[in-house]
């Protein structure tokens, strides 16, 4: 049970939550978690008409440090080059990030090249 | 008990005039993005593919037999698996020792046969059933007035209305006033959308919930159990933990399961390479003889949750021991409306007697191999009805049935798919 939708909120009105998950129709959906964390504007997960996460972009980089690290101790292992294994993957994540920035800069569609 | 009375605009949208889980344009959507942005990390799948080999190759070197079962307790996680072929994407590795095993993590699918029967009985008498798109065809055990579903006594005549959401019900509801069952299905992350819109008061009187709830790591603890039950067969070794369920409950909430049963346990999202990145850490964590709970999801999951989620749940809930279809009572392991607020019952309500261990009774058909699907004993192509007598089409058991049960996941998405595909992006084949 976690099919869950990435969207914007655009509005909260009444203790109710407007989203919009990249389609530019505003839904209505409960806020599942701590109301003071979730403003308009922010990224969140919407499952079943629920709010139950706000994403935290920023972590993004964590995961692409963990990639890093995982990519360059397998050039180690095998004898291949750290650096350009560690490059292989910053350059893929640079494209997701660079998404990350146009979303929250207000480019709703720009969500669903993002998931 | 209410904290703030609010009321709903007027210009709220209603249930939509039909909702098919399957085809729904939202889900389609998400798909189809959650492809894309795959797609453009197809590099990071490489290295990710090689680091699951590198450490499977060094676990083999300690035994050459052993297959590290690895459960991803998610139907969600089921779907990743099977949509994008990442079984055969590690087989084409030449990742011989892991085997991704799905577990119970499809609410449709455990769900008893007597609540559904129940609330078919209700609608004959009149009362507005509302319910999500995939327990619409959910069969039933015991036909009800010749229906065997919903979705039949609605074609008797019966007022069944399907929404995406408690929301679309309570506004549904305040307008028609006549009696009305919420047939309240779902695990931790629809639990708290029950509790807030009972707690803002947005619940009108004839609008009744049936908490169906079902809580995820006692069915974990179950599942680890029963797999570890034969001696024969390999444990489960690692668990892939569902993400959007532990946005709410939290990465603290598998400290049980791994410390218990030793193993680890890796909070995953949903993309392919989600899911690669648990497995990695899992074996990386045996390897190295660990067993922690770690967060790879850390763009939604923290550690402790959501902690007003989990207070508000808390509020209204409390923790009963319940009923799984085909497996049975699992202590500890469902959410019912806690006495303060049984106003809101619809079993309390409609006068329905709770089930007990005593009156439960197997509810799956002949045949049905769900339950052992739905603990990781068994593949739905071992069950005997799959993709015979039990299609998407003509549903037997309920796995069949949700967009998250095991075996309508790889009925429809089974057999390779992308792997293929994907596999040559990855440089395998």
């Amino acid at each position: 049970m976690c099919w869950a939708i990435p969207a914007v909120v655009k509005k909260i009105e009444g203790g109710v939550a407007y989203i919009d998950p990249g389609d530019g129709i505003e839904r209505p959906a409960v806020i599942g978690v701590d109301e003071k964390e979730v403003q308009v504007g922010d990224l969140v997960m919407v499952h079943a008409g629920v709010i139950i996460t706000k994403v935290d972009l920023s972590t993004l980089k964590e995961s692409m440090e963990m990639w890093k690290q995982m990519a360059i101790e397998l050039a180690v292992a095998t004898g291949e080059d750290p650096d350009a294994a560690a490059k292989v993957v910053e350059d893929e994540m640079r494209r997701v990030l660079k998404l990350v920035e146009e979303v929250k800069a207000g480019r709703s569609d720009a969500l669903k090249d993002l998931a | 008990m209410t904290s703030q009375c609010l009321s709903l605009p007027e210009s709220f949208p209603g249930p939509p005039p039909s909702v098919d889980c399957w085809n729904c344009t939202m889900m389609k959507k998400e798909m189809t993005a959650l492809e894309v942005a795959f797609r453009r990390k197809t590099k990071i799948t490489a290295t990710l593919v090689n680091y699951i080999k590198k450490y499977a190759e060094k676990l083999a070197q300690r035994d050459p037999h052993y297959v590290y079962k690895i459960m991803d307790f998610c139907g969600t996680h089921e779907w990743t698996v099977v949509h994008f072929g990442l079984r055969n994407l590690l087989e084409m590795a030449g990742v011989k020792n892991v085997e991704l095993v799905a577990g119970p993590g499809c609410p449709v699918c455990v769900t008893p046969s007597y609540y559904l029967e129940e609330a078919m009985k209700l609608a004959f008498e009149g009362v507005v059933i509302y319910t999500y798109g995939d327990v619409f065809r959910l069969p039933a055990i015991r036909k009800v007035n010749g229906a065997k579903s919903l979705a039949e006594a609605k074609a008797l005549g019966a007022d069944i209305r399907l929404i995406h959401t408690f929301l679309h019900a309570v506004i549904d509801a305040k307008k028609h006033n006549k009696p009305s069952l919420f047939f309240g299905i779902g695990f931790e992350t629809v639990a708290p959308g029950y509790s807030e819109t009972i707690l803002r008061g947005l619940v009108p009187p004839n609008l009744k919930l049936m908490s169906l709830v079902k809580l995820t790591p006692p069915a974990m603890f179950y599942a680890l159990d029963m797999v570890r039950e034969k001696p024969t067969d390999y444990p489960i070794s690692g668990v892939i933990a569902p993400g959007h369920v532990s946005t709410i409950i939290g990465g603290k909430a598998w400290v049980p399961v791994a410390e218990h049963f030793g193993i680890p346990v890796v909070v995953a999202g949903f993309e392919p390479n989600d899911v690669l990145t648990a497995v990695a850490e899992i074996l990386r964590q045996i390897k190295n003889g660990e067993y922690k709970v770690a967060i790879e999801y850390t763009r939604a999951v923290r550690w402790e949750g959501d902690l007003k989620a989990q207070s508000s749940i808390n509020t209204v809930f409390e923790t009963v021991d319940s009923a799984w279809r085909g497996i049975g009572y699992i202590p500890k392991s469902g959410l019912a409306l806690r006495d303060s607020f049984k106003q809101f019952d619809a079993l309390e309500y409609f006068g329905i007697s709770e089930l007990t261990p005593e009156k439960w009774q197997y509810d799956l058909p002949p045949g049905c191999r769900c339950a052992e699907v739905t603990l990781g004993k068994a593949k739905p192509t071992n069950c005997p009805l799959f993709m015979k007598a039990c299609t998407p089409d003509r549903p037997v058991g309920p796995c069949m049935v949700s967009v998250e049960g095991t075996c309508a996941i790889w009925a429809r998405f089974g057999g390779g798919g992308l792997a293929t595909e994907i596999a040559k992006e990855v440089g395998l084949a």
